[in-house]
């Protein structure tokens, strides 16, 4: 086997370890696959090629010749391709690209026919058999160079608008890219002649690698983790494989009596059974000692989700959270830092490892927050270098080196923004994986959901906190109320207490002493103990008088008393107003007579209607205002009226008396609720008579009200009460 | 001429009712408790009972109750005569009985007296018819 053979081997088995890895990484993913195509176009070359060379016939030669003659089309369209979808160029190509798959599929296709290449095979160099270049070749040539050349120009136009790893990813592209080209096109020139070596294979190889360098450093695409795997699988199989042909020769060197026929499928069986607990016990131990964890992104995240939305405490969730991703990404440090609201200071919720004050350095100025919120992506550490790069202004470039001078300090590898709304609701610092890798693409993918499904999480917490708080705090005021509440009515007890013994004490220590007075006085002026001089009969009359207004504000009083305490009951009847008011009318006719007045009742032309009513009760009020018309009024007349409307009877007392200023309007029917200086005071005499009767009209659902046009011009005072 | 019970603790009312009602032709015995009015109800056998609420010890109301218990005593007619205003107890003395309550403040003696004889003429008329 020649050189050039070997090359092509070799590339052939990189390539294609390569490309597994690729594709099994992903297979979802359509980056992965036109990587891994790519990839492939040029395991076919590679193998083939060594074909080519090392079989014996021509016939055969030249069938390896065609096939590996397709590795560079299905490379060089996969490579534009995947060109296309890096720059994000997909729908501005589309045309371009239905083109070129049919150019493509046509030169495919020529492959395979006499139009390719001449039978006729020449000598060149090392190789047996090299046909003669024709139209077809020359079609294929031209246009996968073209294809590289296109990519590679367009690659490089327009890498510029891209920054940080996007942009380094894409330039190790363009080096693979370029590799390619030399390596494959060095194969080019022996077919015109050229008689020159076709070293370039070497660099073929070289492509892999590149992007391999450019997957660990810069995640171009992650395959750390299926590399991890393999090993596990490959050394599980070997032990297997092992334990089978241990059991194989042990069969044969104990000389037991089972034949190989038999024997080798049980020794199989047995070893597949045994495939699942050693693959366990490969795992935990590069777990264990390479710190390699296999988590399964999917497990974990969905885990970590479900178990996200059944804690509602704070502590918990922020433990939850730092725990899992300590354990599970074995971290050497994880911590949460909340922002408080208003002030927008942050404050460390849960933290393993950090020390505290670092925990929360790297949020010390509005800084951090700021970059943040404005990229809405999270912060990688080993990312910072090119960002600062990238970094148009000078004070940006400043800050953002004083971040990782920080982060470097102390040790956080990662910022995951938490956001609420596009708002920076706190973040999660993790520090570096114990294993020393650097976190791959999916790792920050990953990281990020779970960001976003933390922040919205840890804010239900912190509302449901804020609830709790505000429920606790409203409980201890409902509390505090409540005493207060209860202190309240322990003394309004007592002041009720209070109240009845006042209506006992005016009811008996003041009434008994009055019905003396009362009793003895009447009966002393009825001549029941002897014959009075005349001179006695009015001082006595005057005392009697006295005594029996007394009797009446005491009674009054305790009327007040029963309708505050809301002991005062109505004794409704049916009853015709007209004939209380007759019978008020004689009462009081005496009494006008002796002043002077002239009092007038003007009966209504048709009988008023019968209603319902506590008969004494109104005749009190009724008397009461007769009483104070006549009382108040020095000459002129008081005049009864009574009449019917559509719902109510309206019975009116006008006088030409006194009249009430404004001032006295307003009072004349309060009681106590305005004090002392309540319109007893202000209207000698006039007791609490007003003030009860409009208890009294309230309580028959009624009204009572009082016109006056003022001082010295006569008052009017009316009650209506509602016909049932 | 009729019996009448007062029961009245009040001295100074006591006496003056005990005046006015002798005077008014009236035989009067006079209790200045519930027990004696008790004790007295069932020996004197009057013809009306004038009731005050307040009492010492045992007031009106209680003193109602233990009538109301007894036929013999029950038909004697008890008119409540207090100074004691109040809607419940009033309610009460008119549940165990009682023909009237009287606010003794309301009223001078010679009124009472003539409330009094009000009632008698009326339970003359109703015996009659």
């Amino acid at each position: 086997m020649n050189i050039l053979a070997l090359s092509g081997f070799i590339n052939g088995f990189l390539i294609l370890f390569f490309c597994i890895f690729v594709y099994f990484k992903n297979r979802q993913k359509l980056e992965n696959k036109i990587v891994s195509l790519a990839c492939f176009g040029l395991v076919i070359w590679g193998f083939f090629y060594g074909f080519w060379q090392i079989t014996k016939t021509e016939a055969e030669s030249l069938i390896f010749l065609r096939i590996l003659m397709s590795g560079p089309l299905i490379s060089a369209v996969a490579f534009c391709y995947f060109s296309l979808l890096t720059l994000n160029l997909l729908e501005r190509f589309k045309i371009f690209l239905k083109i070129s798959y049919l150019i493509s599929f046509l030169v495919f296709i020529s492959i395979f026919t006499p139009f390719f290449i001449n039978k006729e095979t020449t000598i060149v160099y090392y190789f047996s058999y090299w046909p003669i270049a024709t139209i077809g070749i020359n079609i294929e040539f031209i246009w996968c160079i073209f294809l590289m050349v296109f990519s590679l120009i367009l690659l490089t136009k327009k890498s510029n608008q891209f920054s940080g790893y996007k942009k380094a990813q894409i330039e190790y592209w363009i080096l693979a890219g370029i590799l390619w080209l030399v390596g494959v096109g060095s194969n080019v020139p022996p077919w015109y002649g050229i008689y020159f070596p076709p070293y370039g294979n070497f660099l073929i190889f070289l492509s892999p690698l590149v992007l391999t360098y450019a997957i660990i450093r810069y995640r171009f695409m992650d395959i750390r983790f299926i590399t991890g795997r393999t090993f596990v699988y490959l050394l599980s199989i070997i032990s297997v494989f092992g334990l089978v042909f241990f059991l194989i020769f042990l069969n044969n060197k104990l000389q037991v009596p089972v034949s190989i026929n038999i024997f080798a499928p049980i020794a199989t069986a047995i070893g597949i059974l045994f495939f699942q607990p050693v693959f366990q016990f490969f795992e935990k131990l590069a777990s264990k000692y390479f710190y390699y964890t296999f988590y399964s992104y999917q497990t974990v995240l969905t885990d970590l989700g479900k178990k996200l939305t059944q804690v509602l405490d704070l502590d918990r969730l922020s433990s939850l959270i730092v725990n899992t991703l300590t354990n599970t990404m074995k971290l050497d440090r994880t911590v949460i830092l909340l922002r408080l609201q208003g002030n927008g200071d942050y404050r460390i919720q849960k933290n393993i490892g950090f020390r505290e004050e670092n925990g929360i350095s790297l949020v010390r100025d509005n800084f951090l927050t700021a970059w943040l919120e404005k990229n809405q992506a999270p912060l990688v550490y080993e990312e910072l270098s090119l960002i600062i790069k990238d970094a148009f202004k000078k004070e940006e470039k400043e800050s953002l080196e004083k971040i990782r001078e920080n982060m470097k300090k102390i040790e956080a590898a990662l910022c995951l923004p938490l956001f609420i709304e596009n708002k920076i609701s706190g973040m999660i610092v993790l520090g570096n994986k114990i294993s020393g890798d650097p976190y791959s693409q999916q790792d920050i993918s990953l990281l990020n959901t779970l960001a976003n499904q933390s922040s919205i999480a840890l804010q239900n917490a912190k509302l449901y906190d804020q609830v709790h708080d505000l429920s606790e705090n409203l409980q201890e005021k409902i509390d505090a109320q409540t005493k207060e509440l209860k202190s309240a009515y322990e003394e309004l007890k007592v002041l009720d207490k209070a109240k009845s013994e006042f209506i006992s004490l005016a009811s008996h220590q003041l009434r008994t002493p009055l019905t003396a007075i009362k009793g003895y006085i009447s009966m002393i002026l009825e001549g029941s103990y002897g014959k009075l001089p005349g001179s006695a009969s009015k001082p006595l009359n005057n005392v009697l008088g006295s005594t029996e207004r007394l009797v009446r504000i005491v009674n009054d009083l305790l009327n007040i008393s029963k309708i505050e305490l809301g002991k005062m009951e109505l004794n409704k009847a049916p009853a015709k107003v007209e004939e209380l008011i007759t019978a008020c009318y004689e009462e009081m006719e005496h009494t006008a007579e002796i002043k002077g007045l002239k009092i007038i009742w003007n009966k209504p032309k048709s009988h008023l209607p019968e209603i319902e009513i506590d008969k004494l009760k109104i005749s009190q009020v009724i008397s009461n205002l007769i009483d104070n018309a006549i009382k108040y009024t020095q000459k002129g007349q008081v005049e009864i009226k009574a009449e019917k409307t559509d719902s109510v009877i309206r019975i009116s007392i006008k006088d030409t008396g006194e009249g009430l200023t404004e001032e006295e309007l307003k009072m004349v029917f309060e009681g106590f609720t305005r004090g002392a200086a309540g319109i007893a005071y202000w209207i000698e005499g006039a007791g609490l008579g007003l003030y009860i009767a409009k208890k009294y009209i309230d309580l028959h659902h009624g009204k009572i009200w009082v016109e006056s046009e003022g001082k010295g011009k006569g008052s009017a005072f009316y009650t209506e009460l509602p016909i049932n | 001429m009729y019996k009448i019970l007062i029961i009245e603790d009040e001295k100074l009312l006591s006496d003056m009712y005990e005046d006015k009602f002798s005077q008014s032709g009236f035989l009067t015995v006079m209790a200045n408790s519930a027990e004696q009015g008790f004790e007295l109800l069932k020996k004197e056998k009057p013809d009306l009972v004038l009731l005050d609420i307040l009492l010492p010890q045992e007031n009106g109301i209680q003193l109602l109750k233990r009538i109301k218990d007894i036929p013999e005593l029950s038909k004697v007619p008890v008119i409540i005569f207090s100074n004691y205003d109040d809607p419940e107890t009033k309610k009460k003395a008119f549940n165990l009985g009682a023909k009237d309550y009287l606010i003794k403040t309301n009223f001078t003696p010679t009124e009472i007296v003539g409330k009094i004889q009000n009632f008698f003429k009326k339970l003359e008329l109703d015996k009659v018819s």
